[in-house]
């Protein structure tokens, strides 16, 4: 895609973003200041996003790091620049993001000075900076930096993509960033320059004028732009995705490889006989369209973990799980956390003994804010069916041979209940309205028993959970992006090894 | 291979390399050593140390680590060849596996599986200061400590 027409975003980690904030805006400065952070790059199917989660190295740099420092103006010292370099050369962080402020102005804008030195150092960086890892790998690996360039004023921020490579004599060597998004509690963009586009005349829209009386203006434009990635189109997500259409999001991709069977029919929403056999996401897709005018949906029939569904899910701003196995929840807890997306997920379950209970579950994941699926205390997915799941196949079988199953008797397995699947449908979807409307704390973990009357409900409110430390996911995984590969199942042993070589050289070769 | 990767799988078979230098050398003369295999995606430990009423007292083991940190190793691939009556001893404690298909998945040739499960496969992984959480190192540790 040319550089100038591709859709970019960045996301922020809200900490990080307070931190600049702080650092570029802090009261009664009167001086320009400069800071740079390293970050994630990643081409997804919306186009490229910047991850700056806040465990991205930033560098506030203090006044002794200028060799010239006034109202308007600032000049970082050479050696410190190439210190920072080096450093970052060393890394496989493929993004420098350099920041500086008019704290002087209301509404940021880039000026010609900023335009002058963003040329500058971007020429560095393709014409020196990118040949020598090239040249050099010891240095550090050999990729294409992204060079990102952020200016904050007092109300509002400019962000920018520059790449001299693709400047011409009729275009220019920038690109705007059209959405910064802060991870927090409740969705959160940063005011920027220019103003993310909104959607025209709400208000006289028949199909939403009855939303306008309770869900803010700028609920609406935001839900209307944002897309969700729903995984799982079965009995649960057949709902859950009517319910979002209905609430007022129109944009989706839908991830499902099962056909529609004819026991599907007693709990797959709007299901008819003619359906059977055809695939539930493109089924789904198609009612979809139909529920109102402007719905744009990507239908995937393949597994969760094929490289097309996880393409299109990276570029998704909101997830959320409707599905019947925490394998598949394992890997949405790592798309997640790894590309800094809110996940929602509701789940159901019957249970037969001592007595018939209905069990619906809700919870929620923000990345870098909350724990994760693995972290939050409760005991979310079964790490026994997990680490059966994403063995190679070899481990896999033997770990099975040895004993080591899954077993749940007193549970169905696939509950058929289509009113329950209303339960949990309903109240994930409440809940993914209120983290764009912020009318009450964002729920992070709801569980309710038909049986026993009971709904407890956790929240950002009640219940301040953080990412633990110790917890592997959160800690290594938080807006690595591809850096890390997202985990695959029935790998096999074999190809670990490289085909000429094995684990002890020699020794393979009798085998 | 994945950069990251391979710095995290680096830092573990130091980290092993640093242990295993700490016992005594080994009776054959074979120098202990830890590496990261080929692909990125596991680690080689030649000569890990056995408890003393072991013969030979040491093993050449393989640790599976392509979903590392976020699972631990399951279980241990140790070398079969050469470590016939070892691999015997050792199935004692484990359920093992010896060149063993599965019905469609294909046999480690040479390797034998043992059933090894550390802290019931959670890790308590500190990305920050791998040391301070669990480790590799700390997983075989362990192993050697239920052979005991």
């Amino acid at each position: 895609m040319d550089a100038h027409t591709r859709n970019v975003s960045l996301r922020f980690g809200a900490t990080l973003y307070e931190r600049m904030r702080a650092f570029h805006l802090a009261p009664g400065k009167a001086h320009e200041s400069l800071s740079y952070a390293w970050a994630r790059a990643e081409e997804t199917a919306a186009g490229l996003r910047i991850l700056l989660p806040d465990s991205s190295p930033y560098f506030p740099f203090s006044a002794d790091c200028f060799t010239r420092q006034s109202a308007g103006n600032v000049q970082l010292r050479a050696d410190v620049l190439n210190g920072m370099l080096a450093e970052f050369a060393a890394t496989d962080f493929n993004c420098i993001v350099n920041v500086h402020d008019h704290w002087f102005a209301q509404e940021a804008h880039f000026s010609a000075v900023d335009d002058e030195d963003d040329a500058r150092f971007d020429r560095y960086l393709r014409e020196q900076f990118e040949p020598m890892l090239a040249t050099y790998p010891h240095i550090g690996p050999a990729r294409d930096i992204v060079n990102v360039s952020i200016v904050f004023a007092q109300q509002s921020l400019a962000a920018r993509l520059t790449n001299t490579m693709h400047a011409s004599c009729t275009a220019a060597s920038t690109t705007a960033i059209e959405l910064v998004t802060v991870l927090d509690n409740h969705w959160r963009t940063a005011p920027i320059v220019p103003a993310e586009r909104t959607i025209a005349a709400v208000a006289n829209d028949e199909e939403r004028s009855r939303h306008a009386e309770f869900i803010p203006a700028s609920t609406v434009n935001a839900i209307e732009r944002v897309t969700v990635g729903l995984v799982g189109c079965g009995g649960l997500g057949s709902i859950l995705a009517e319910s979002l259409v209905r609430t007022g999001f129109r944009k989706f991709v839908l991830v499902d490889d099962d056909e529609i069977e004819a026991t599907n029919l007693n709990r797959w929403q709007g299901g008819r006989l003619q359906d059977v056999g055809t695939q539930k996401a493109y089924t789904l897709a198609a009612r979809m369209r139909g529920f109102a005018t402007d719905v744009q949906v990507t239908a995937i029939a393949t597994a969760l973990d094929d490289d097309v569904a996880l393409h299109a899910l990276t570029g998704v701003d909101v997830l959320c799980g409707g599905v019947d196995n925490d394998a598949a929840r394992w890997l949405l807890n790592h798309v997640s956390l790894q590309y800094m997306i809110p996940w929602f997920d509701a789940g159901v379950a019957i249970t037969t003994a001592p007595a018939v209970d209905f069990a619906s579950r809700y919870f929620s994941v923000l990345p870098g804010i909350t724990g994760c699926a693995m972290c939050k205390g409760v005991d979310l997915i079964d790490h026994h069916e997990v680490v059966d799941e994403y063995a190679d196949a070899t481990t896999q079988r033997a770990r099975r041979a040895a004993g080591y199953v899954i077993d749940q008797p007193l549970m169905v397995g696939t509950p058929s209940a289509y009113l329950l699947n209303q339960l949990a449908a309903s109240s994930c979807a409440m809940e993914v309205l209120n983290y764009f409307a912020a009318w009450r704390p964002t729920a992070t973990l709801i569980q309710k028993s038909w049986r026993a009357d009971r709904i407890a409900r956790a929240d950002r409110e009640n219940y301040a959970e953080v990412p633990s430390q110790s917890c592997a996911l959160c800690s290594t995984y938080t807006g690595v992006g591809s850096a890390l590969a997202l985990p695959r199942r029935n790998r096999s042993v074999l190809s670990l090894f490289t085909s000429s070589q094995s684990p002890h050289e020699k020794e393979m070769s009798h085998g | 291979m994945n950069y990251r990767k391979t710095q995290i799988l680096n830092w573990e078979a130091q980290n092993i390399q640093r242990w295993l230098g700490e016992f005594t050398e080994t009776t054959s003369g074979r120098p202990r050593r830890a590496r990261v295999g080929h692909s990125g995606e596991y680690i080689v430990v030649e000569a890990l140390p056995l408890p003393d009423r072991y013969r030979p007292d040491e093993l050449d083991v393989v640790l599976l680590l392509d979903n590392y940190p976020a699972l631990p190793p399951i279980g241990v691939y140790m070398l079969t060849q050469g470590n016939e009556a070892l691999v015997k001893q050792i199935a004692a404690h484990f359920y093992a596996y010896r060149d063993k298909a599965f019905h469609d998945a294909a046999a480690v040739p040479g390797y034998t599986w043992a059933c090894y499960h550390y802290q019931d496969n959670h890790m308590r992984y500190n990305a920050s200061a791998p040391n301070r959480g669990d480790n590799v190192q700390k997983f075989l540790a362990a192993f050697c400590a239920e052979l005991a």
